[in-house]
């Protein structure tokens, strides 16, 4: 064991400085955030500030140890396994759905022991692998119909169907994203971005003439002006809204949100960006999204200069991720798009999702290890 | 190897599409929040702190009101409001005992309280202005039954210890205490101060958050006003207008103020039937009450809502009448000013005048033939000012009608004054002015009227008619005062003082009824018709000023629509003038000069007489100018008639009984319409001694309307009869 490691170590170049630093200080960044936005609701409901921050912690040191692990890992051995990657996924989202409903949903499995995990987590991994796998293996005939649509249109047709059976449309809607863009790297040609943009046009049509004009004013009426309806659907985007205006230019101060008082709802999970805006301000939002902007910059370059194909576009899509998940969280608390239910990476509260994503970051590290600098 | 690596294409279509994608993405997001958190910050912050504080408000104490002398009109007392917290009622258990406790004590329905329990908020209010009483009920039923939910806070209640008094100018306050009429309203900003917040940061259960935020916005206090209302004038004036409305059967409400001639202080203001300002809400008019019974409804809620109105309004600076004969004062002193009177210049009057075709009629239809300029206006003929009138001019006429200030508001600091309703300086013709100079056509306000009459004998000044004298701190320190304010001189002294003789004259020598014995009073009646009105209807006024030579206080009454078969001024409104200066003019300790009639006529008070012998009972008598008549040859006074203390004119007799048994008696014959030398035999006659009370009783014009013993009743002979006399003349 020691020896394969050795030489794994000996094969592998350095991991990328940059990109572990901007980890570190988002991950930091979002454990003080999720204590200060936590306390309250966590004193008023389990009589204990620590509850969430506690939890959160341990779930860090695990995910950071995981990540450096990983770093070490030859992401090779990720290729070999890809569809026994795949395989697992597709079962636990078929599981999933034997699992007791929450809230009218069945996206946890209950693992006896305590723990839980959500499968669309697994399988956004998944799915990156996948797709990362056949880009490689199919470059060349990507701009192809029969290669750089049909196979990725099939596995994501499979996933959207059994995860719309839980029902779980942010995550459809996320894996979705994922995947196009990596489609969109990969060379797939731009006319069938061109027919999905239309394709997707019918599809609202079709909701339109399907649930009526009505239902779907309605909608959008509680989300042009949530304050129409506070008590209701919109409440939760009021109390976000509410929380940012709040904020000003410089904040509340850090700690001093009034939101997180039982008004917000549980202002750890996907709104925490909204405490993030009422305690720092437009300067510490501004300052988050660049430090993602970074983060995902940083990411990209790692994944230009990878080894190869395969290692590229896993550098992209685990990216990408971090990025589209930034990007919907905080289109939702900013009431720029609907609410859908999206956290907010290495900030919400979540235990096994901060513990993914760490690891995932450990895989781009291995890929940073790998790349292959130019000479300037 | 180097087949398997990105190709340009892929680095191309990462690093420039999908990066600029998501810095677009980005850009976008960053701009939403500016947008939300900068620009729109205000809104959003308000909302939020709205919801994340509570506000208790404090209500300030609404300063009181006081008349001249500090005698309080106005106070505020402290009443508390009882609300309930909702939210903080967390078993049916408790909700029953809070609803039952509540509704018992508070006799409300209890499915109102029930309502209110289930809402989601923190300040439900179950009824405000509760008293004291009430309000330990409702503590000790917190305590004894352990009540949580139940509050209490303090608020202040608006007391009217006088009742009705000066009603119409007071005003009332509203159930937030802001004041919705009279003073009340015109001096909210200074009486009300400033309410108080206690503003503390709660979460979304209702406690205290851990920051403890909480800010005391202290309230302000009200500040206090002293009136320039005495309240022993207002109540004479009140009680006067109060008699005038029973006697003449006033329909549309009479009117009165008294002003300070030389500052334009008012020193009372009132109309009458008015209302209680504790509940200004009931309708104190009888007939009201009786003509709203027909209505339901909405027709019931509009009619209250008029009866409301009609018994608050302030007469005298709300409804413009035809001033009448009253408003020939103005004529007069503009004519004299223009210079157009000439000492030797006599007036014609055959009864009536002719204007470009239209004639007019003078009140005594025989003429008062040749009159000169003074005699014109005591006997207030009509064709002498018509020719005035005419004399000045649309030009000057106008000059003046708008110098005495009759085209503006008077400017006191009451509100919801108009101005009255004139004749444009262009739209006089020749009928107009003439029409005009006697007081019809035009109207004006009686505010307006009383400044323009104070300014004929102040000495040419045009005042600010004020009500308010001085506004006070919590501590009784004058923080502002008001002095009086002259607008415009608009004539000359010298002509004002004229104005003063000839006005003195009118009341001595005319017949008037508002004559007060020992006192000068001047003044001048008028009579109206109401041009807008049934033909019939009448507003009888007048308006006098005393002590003529040198004025102090002017009073002008106005009755609108006596019903009692008398309309002249002279008739109805004068005697109010003289009853009011009565009482008045001692009060101010304003010198009685009496004439050498009145000194004849002078009342004295029979001294005790029983026990003494007779020879000393008849000197102290005869000291006194009393007669003496004896019944009985003992030397000890055992009987006398009138009693002692009774109050005789000079020049009575006394009886004095000094036997047992043989008091003699008189039957009460009829005094009424009998001239005041008729009357005065008949008592004489009739072994009765007489007292006139009333006018003048030197005019034959002048007859009996009231005598104090019935007709028939049998009394001691010598008893006081004690009679009300009246000028009957019309005088315009």
């Amino acid at each position: 064991m020691a020896r394969i490691k050795k030489r794994l170590y000996k094969k592998q170049g350095k991991l990328d400085v940059p990109f572990l630093i901007l980890i570190f200080v988002i991950l930091s960044f979002g454990l003080i955030m999720l204590f200060s936005s936590s306390y309250a609701y966590a004193y008023y409901y389990f009589n204990d500030s620590f509850h969430f921050i506690k939890k959160q912690s341990i779930f860090a040191i695990v995910g950071v140890s995981a990540m450096i692990l990983i770093s070490y890992i030859n992401y090779n051995y990720i290729k070999k396994y890809v569809f026994l990657i795949f395989g697992i996924a597709l079962s636990c989202l078929v599981i999933v759905l034997f699992m007791p409903p929450l809230n009218g949903a069945r996206r946890w499995i209950n693992i006896p022991g305590g723990f839980t995990f959500q499968p669309s987590e697994v399988m956004k991994f998944a799915i990156i692998v996948l797709f990362s796998y056949l880009i490689y293996k199919n470059y060349n005939k990507m701009g192809t119909f029969l290669y750089g649509v049909i196979p990725f249109m099939f596995f994501l047709g499979v996933v959207a169907f059994l995860m719309l059976l839980q029902p779980h449309l942010s995550g459809t809607v996320l894996i979705g994203s994922i995947g196009m863009l990596m489609m969109f790297v990969g060379g797939t040609k731009y006319r069938y971005f061109i027919i999905a943009i239309l394709i997707g046009v019918l599809g609202i049509i079709l909701i339109v003439s399907v649930r009526g004009i009505d239902y779907v004013a309605d909608r959008l009426a509680g989300w042009i002006d949530p304050f129409s309806d506070p008590t209701d659907s919109t409440f939760q985007t009021v109390q976000s809204l509410l929380a940012i205006g709040s904020g000003g230019v410089m904040g509340l101060g850090l700690g001093n949100s009034r939101q997180k008082y039982l008004y917000l709802p549980e202002p750890q999970n996907d709104f925490i960006f909204s405490i993030v805006v009422e305690e720092l301000g437009f300067i510490g939002a501004t300052v988050v999204i660049v430090l993602f902007g970074l983060f995902i910059y940083r990411g990209f370059v790692i994944a230009s200069k990878s080894k190869d194909k395969f290692a590229m576009m896993l550098a992209v899509g685990l990216t990408a991720q971090i990025g589209i998940q930034v990007m919907l969280n905080i289109g939702v608390v900013t009431n720029t798009i609907p609410n859908t239910g999206i956290s907010l990476p290495f900030f919400s509260y979540g235990g096994t999702a901060l513990m993914m994503q760490l690891a995932q970051m450990g895989v781009i590290l291995n890929i940073s290890r790998h790349c292959i600098y130019e000479k300037e | 190897m180097k087949r398997s690596g990105p190709t340009l294409k892929m680095k191309n279509r990462l690093n420039k599409v999908i990066l600029s994608l998501i810095v677009v993405g980005f850009l976008v997001l960053i701009f939403k929040i500016a947008f939300i958190s900068i620009i729109n910050g205000k809104f959003y912050r308000e909302k939020a702190s709205a919801q994340q504080t509570r506000d208790v408000i404090i209500n300030p104490n609404r300063g009181s009101i006081y008349d001249s002398n500090l005698n309080i009109i106005a106070q505020s007392a402290t009443v508390w409001t009882v609300f309930i917290s909702p939210q903080d009622i967390k078993t049916d258990d408790m909700r029953n005992k809070i609803v039952d406790g509540l509704s018992s004590i508070l006799d409300i329905e209890k499915n109102i309280i029930l309502d209110k329990s289930y809402k989601k908020n923190y300040y439900e209010i179950i009824k405000k202005k509760i008293e004291k009483p009430t309000v330990d009920e409702i503590r000790s039923f917190i305590k004894e039954k352990k009540i949580v939910g139940i509050h209490l806070v303090e608020d202040t209640k608006r007391y009217y210890p006088k009742g009705n008094f000066a009603s119409n100018i007071i005003g009332f306050t509203g159930s937030d205490n802001q004041g919705l009429y009279g003073l009340e309203a015109q001096y909210e900003d200074i009486l009300n101060g400033e309410k108080g917040r206690i503003v503390s940061a709660k979460n979304a259960k209702g406690n205290d958050m851990p920051f403890g935020y909480e800010k005391l916005y202290d309230p302000k206090e009200g500040k206090s006003i002293v009136l320039t209302i005495d309240e022993n004038i207002q109540h004479f004036v009140e009680k006067a207008l109060n008699e005038v409305v029973i006697t003449h059967k006033v329909q549309q409400r009479a009117a009165a103020v008294a002003m300070d001639v030389n500052t334009g202080e008012i020193l009372a203001m009132a109309t009458k039937p008015d209302f209680d300002l504790n509940k200004p809400f009931e309708i104190f008019d009888e007939n009201a009450r009786l003509a709203l019974q027909k209505f339901s409804g909405d027709d019931l809620k509009t009619q209250t809502s008029i009866e409301r109105e009609k018994q608050w309004k302030n007469k005298l600076i709300t409804e413009p009448y035809e001033p009448g004969s009253v408003f020939k004062v103005v004529t007069a002193s503009g004519y004299m000013e223009e210079g157009f009177k000439k000492d030797n210049h006599y007036f014609n009057c055959p009864g009536y005048v002719i204007v470009s075709g239209v004639r007019m009629k003078c009140w005594k239809l025989s003429g008062h033939g040749a009159t000169d300029f003074a005699q014109a206006m005591v006997v207030s003929c009509n064709p002498a000012f018509v020719e005035m009138g005419t004399s000045l001019g649309a030009n000057k006429f106008y000059k003046y009608f708008r110098s005495f200030g009759l085209t503006e508001k008077t400017g006191i600091d009451l509100p919801g004054e108009v101005s009255g309703i004139h004749i444009k300086e262009k739209a006089y013709g020749p009928v107009e002015i003439a029409s005009s100079s006697f007081g019809q056509s035009n109207k004006v306000t009686a505010m307006q009227m009383i400044t323009a009459f104070s300014a004929t004998i102040n000495g040419g000044y045009l005042l600010e008619p004020f009500i308010v004298k001085s506004i006070l701190d919590k501590e009784g320190n004058i923080l502002e005062s008001f002095d009086k304010n002259i607008k415009r001189q608009v004539i000359s002294k010298k002509v004002s003082d004229e104005m003063k003789i000839i006005l003195e004259k009118a009341v001595s020598s005319g017949g008037s009824n508002a004559y007060v014995k020992g006192y000068n009073i001047g003044g001048k009646s008028g009579t109206s018709e109401k041009l807008d009105g049934s033909k019939t209807a009448r507003i009888s006024s007048f308006a006098g000023f005393a002590p003529a030579d040198n004025p102090r206080i002017a009073v002008l009454v106005m009755v609108d629509e006596p019903s009692s078969g008398h309309v002249f001024g002279n008739v109805v409104a004068a005697p109010v003038v003289a009853n009011i200066m009565k009482d008045i003019l001692p009060y101010m300790n304003i010198q009685t000069q009496f004439t050498e009639e009145e000194l004849k006529t002078m009342g004295v008070i029979i001294p005790s007489l029983i026990g003494d012998d007779i020879k000393s009972g008849k000197n102290k008598l005869k000291n006194q100018g009393l007669n003496v008549r004896v019944v009985g040859n003992s030397d000890k006074i055992l009987k006398q008639t009138p009693d002692s203390g009774t109050s005789v004119p000079k020049g009575s007799t006394v009886i004095l009984y000094t036997q047992e048994d043989d008091e003699e008696t008189v039957i009460v014959p009829n005094f009424i319409d009998l001239s005041p030398d008729q009357a005065n035999k008949l008592a004489v006659n009739s072994g009765l001694n007489i007292k006139f009370v009333g006018g003048s009783t030197k005019y034959q014009t002048s007859k009996v309307i009231k005598q104090d013993k019935v007709v028939g009743s049998v009394v001691k002979k010598g008893s006081l009869i004690v009679v009300d006399i009246l000028n009957s003349d019309q005088l315009g």
